[in-house]
């Protein structure tokens, strides 16, 4: 909490004394060098459907990508998009890709997005600002609906196949889940895409992973499958929230994109966004939003209506 | 320009090509380096045709005119820069053949060089996609001879095989995908006149497999996966066929775990013509929670003895079962004989130094050769299993709480008791010569972690040194009774692979940019050189015009400043660099 709380701060001071510190010089120039080029360049995954993947022709499109688009045009320039490839770990995408810039070359883009909005995750991740959140992300269950609501939920699956992600928090916890009992039964798929193209071919029972993936890869066919969160026991959360992350000290720039943030889920358009590429908007547990009233000081505040933060 | 070349001594050789056209035509006959060169490699001391000095890896050369009473005369014979603003780590052995010497540098160059005057004769700068997302640095670990080929593997997972004279590619091969995490970075080995080679990435969850090619087309000829469970392929007439899954499916492996299984062969492999077997490394199992994967894991942490006629598995020994600690076996198994006895030695990263029955893979010896390992208290000779002393890192989901979870320290660390440079065995003193590095991890389960955007369980890895003084330690091991005859200790750990010598030498650098040479029977250290950056590459040794000469690449970089944790830290002063350097006695 501390590291968003010192954003806030840093917020607040740098529109008390503009341009007055040193500091407040060198935010200005990632802004400036900005809008004077007239492009944003936003980090976004590589065939990551919905959010960033190749469409029609190969043009990379979907939600993160009008995401970009739309934070862009509130900045008065245009979005270049920057696909990047995973890494081990998300302190590696941001070193890649955010603060210091991958060591086979190419530097950094202004800004990233889908990464995580967590005080925690913020405290041991200091050489970026955490901002802008936009969405809660969660891990829900798709299941057959005539084997859904069979004996527990999760103990169905010592018996059913159950498709996940390789090497994501649905596959560990399934792969330890009841004491081993459902491990046999797990299926393993390089994306959430190819797992659920399996349970529209009668292969698997049901698939767990993140709400998004699995509603846009169920599409139209959603009929027929229960998709929702299941109680998962031993966990401490099912769900997460995503932001964008810029260098730290870039602080003008992390207010313009905090500010652009604002506009983009108050017009509504965040949410269309989201249905537009077929996934349901779910609002993070904290959002963005100005404080007192139009003073041009950002607040992260968790107040929002926090509609799907649990089951 | 998609592959740029530098043709600059090219010129000049044609020119002289014009005058002396006969003796030209001779030579260029004489070029080609056969497969019976390679097998003698070990004892012909004009050349070096194979990663190893000999493809059985005892990095042993009979020469002496180099030795104990005047390597104190050993001087700069001249020096080669590999340029560029590219520099980081430089792992490579070069090979020498005909006069030219083939070293490859970091990110997938090669270069050609005059073995008497280290003038460069043509430059192979790979082109390198975007996206492209190397675990463990951007290095190279060699190049290998056939024919007039010189053939070396690149960060985007692709075989280059380069006409040794003008630099020019004479074929390309994929090995796969580098978009799914492959690269392939180790020497690749000739057997049979076939190019053996495996798959990097061990960090993303690939399945490794050896493979073996065509040398002088490249065309596949066989292929044999590392994890149980998967369909190798063998090519006859130039169809492939099946050839057999790998182990016995579902056997060691839960569920569907086989079929994304790691056990990357990500190192270069050894041959033994007497057996007649190719001894390849696996790496550790994924995913990287042993909890989840209950069983052995096979073929992972192992060396596979392959038939290199049927590409099939004739026996293989596990070293770490079910792998808790990324424990890669991938190091080198290098062939020996005692006692009458077809052996072969291997220095694991586990800490453990095995001595096994090269026949058949039985544990013959198995020792510590560091001063802490605590995994297992000991190798249990009878059933070939470490006896586990049950310190493994605790199971990640535990920490789905939200709790941290506790941290257990535990050495040696995933870096290994000895990583992934190449140790020597010298046939004279009857010693292993192993660069070893002394230090441990803590492990803790991390419960705020992300990847690609998305919560997950992962693990929290620091690594500290066991001692103040030092880390890296070079021993000479005995085999036949376990004992350290000496040692050199040195204050960063070590990276580069080690030579001996018939003069009665060990040669090995170091981080901190030396070149040494050391007394093979007592570890004295009997002459050094500055060689400007961290020495990380394999120093090689032959005859030309009746001197001897020495090279070795120099260039910091590798696994230690990117994963070392406290010890990255501690080598943070080391500057990089980029070039070989070529050593000979002193007239004077």
């Amino acid at each position: 909490m501390q590291k968003l709380l010192k954003a806030v701060l840093m917020s607040m001071l740098a529109s008390v004394f503009m341009a007055s510190a040193l500091q407040a010089d060198e935010e200005q120039t990632a802004l400036q060098r900005i809008q004077e080029r007239g492009v944003l360049e936003v980090a976004v995954y590589a065939d990551f459907p919905p959010f960033s993947y190749r469409g029609e022709r190969g043009r990379i499109v979907g939600i993160d990508v009008d995401i970009a688009h739309a934070l862009a045009k509130r900045l008065g320039v245009v979005a270049a998009i920057r696909a990047v490839g995973a890494d081990e770990n998300m302190e590696d995408d941001l070193r890649n890709n955010v603060w210091k810039g991958h060591y086979l070359g190419g530097g950094v883009a202004d800004v990233m997005l889908h990464t995580p909005f967590d005080e925690a995750f913020a405290e041991e991740n200091d050489r970026v600002s955490f901002i802008a959140p936009y969405y809660r992300e969660q891990i829900v269950f798709a299941v057959v609906a005539d084997k859904a609501g069979r004996g527990s939920p999760l103990e169905i699956f010592t018996r059913e196949k159950i498709g996940v992600e390789l090497d994501t928090l649905a596959d560990f916890y399934l792969l330890t889940a009841y004491s081993g009992r459902i491990r046999d039964q797990v299926v393993h798929y390089r994306n959430m895409s190819e797992a659920v193209a399996d349970l529209k071919a009668g292969e698997l029972s049901g698939v767990a992973g993140p709400r998004s993936e699995i509603e846009f890869a169920l599409g139209a066919g959603r009929n027929g499958y229960a998709v929702g969160p299941i109680q998962m026991p031993g966990m401490r959360s099912s769900g997460w929230d995503l932001g964008a992350a810029v260098r730290q000290g870039n602080q003008q720039l992390a207010n313009a994109l905090d500010q652009a943030m604002i506009e983009v889920r108050e017009t509504g358009e965040l949410q269309k966004i989201f249905e537009k590429h077929g996934s349901s908007y779910q609002l993070p547990s904290r959002i963005v939003r100005l404080k007192p009233e139009n003073s041009g000081v950002i607040a992260y505040s968790d107040d929002a209506k926090l509609c799907l933060r649990r089951p | 320009m998609k592959f740029p070349l530098k043709f600059k001594a090219l010129s000049a050789a044609m020119a002289t090509a014009v005058v002396t056209a006969g003796l030209s035509l001779t030579s260029l006959a004489q070029a080609g380096v056969t497969q019976a060169d390679i097998d003698a490699d070990a004892s012909t001391t004009g050349d070096v045709v194979s990663w190893g000095m000999g493809q059985q890896g005892q990095r042993y050369s009979p020469l002496k005119k180099i030795n104990k009473g005047n390597v104190k005369k050993l001087v700069p014979a001249w020096s080669f820069s590999f340029g560029g603003e590219k520099q980081r780590g430089q792992e490579a052995q070069p090979v020498v053949h005909n006069g030219r010497i083939f070293v490859t540098g970091s990110y997938s160059r090669l270069y050609a060089v005059d073995a008497t005057t280290g003038e460069e004769l043509w430059q192979y700068d790979h082109r390198l996609p975007d996206g492209i997302l190397p675990c463990c640095d951007v290095i190279n670990r060699g190049a290998a001879l056939h024919g007039d080929l010189v053939i070396f593997g690149t960060l985007d997972a692709r075989l280059v095989a380069l006409d040794q004279a003008t630099g020019k590619v004479k074929w390309r091969s994929k090995i796969d995908d580098y978009k799914a995490g492959y690269s392939f970075t180790a020497a690749p080995l000739i057997v049979k006149d076939m190019v053996i080679t495996g798959v990097s990435g061990g960090e993303f969850g690939v399945i490794g497999r050896v493979e073996a090619r065509d040398a002088q087309t490249g065309k596949l000829r066989w292929i044999r996966p590392s994890v149980e469970g998967h369909m190798g392929y063998i090519w006859k007439d130039g169809k492939k066929m099946e050839n057999g899954i790998t182990g016995k499916t579902n056997a060691t492996w839960p569920g569907d775990l086989w079929k994304t299984g790691g056990a990357a062969t990500w190192q270069g492999g050894t041959y033994d013509h007497e057996t007649d077997l190719i001894f390849y490394g696996t790496g550790n199992p994924a995913p990287w929670n042993a909890h989840m994967r209950p069983g052995d894991n096979l073929y992972s942490t192992s060396t596979l003895a392959i038939d290199p006629d049927t590409g099939k598995i004739s026996w293989h020994y596990q070293y770490t079962p079910n792998d808790g600690w990324d424990y890669d076996g991938v190091n080198e198994l290098v062939s020996f004989n005692s006692g009458g006895k077809k052996l072969a030695g291997h220095a694991d990263r586990n800490g453990f130094f095995y001595v096994l029955d090269r026949t058949n893979g039985k544990v013959e010896n198995a020792f510590p050769f560091v001063t802490r390992v605590d995994f297992a208290k000991g190798i249990d000779k009878k059933t070939g299993r470490p006896i586990e002393t049950g310190l493994r890192p605790g199971d990640p989901t535990k920490s789905a709480d939200g709790k941290k979870g506790e941290t257990i320290f535990i050495a040696p660390s995933f870096l290994g008791a000895k990583n992934w440079m190449p140790m020597a065995y010298s046939p004279d003193t009857e010693l292993f010569y192993v660069p070893a590095n002394e230090w441990g991890m803590d492990i803790w389960n991390e419960p705020v972690t992300y990847k690609k955007g998305a919560a997950y369980l992962g693990a929290g890895f620091t690594i500290k040194p066991l001692y103040d003084d030092y880390i890296g330690a070079l021993r000479a091991v005995d085999p036949k009774t376990g004992d350290i005859k000496w040692e050199y200790k040195n204050n960063a750990p070590l990276w580069g692979g080690v030579m001996t010598t018939g003069g009665g030498l060990v040669f090995t650098g170091t981080p901190e940019g030396y070149l040494k040479a050391f007394d093979a029977e007592n570890g004295k250290e009997l002459w050094k050189f500055q060689t400007g950056s961290g020495v990380v590459g394999c120093p090689i040794t032959w005859e030309q015009d009746g001197e001897q000469f020495i090279a070795v690449p120099s260039g910091w970089g590798g696994a230690v400043p990117l994963w070392g944790g406290d010890v990255a830290s501690k080598v943070k002063y080391l500057n990089q660099g980029g070039s070989l350097w070529v050593f000979k006695l002193s007239d004077a």
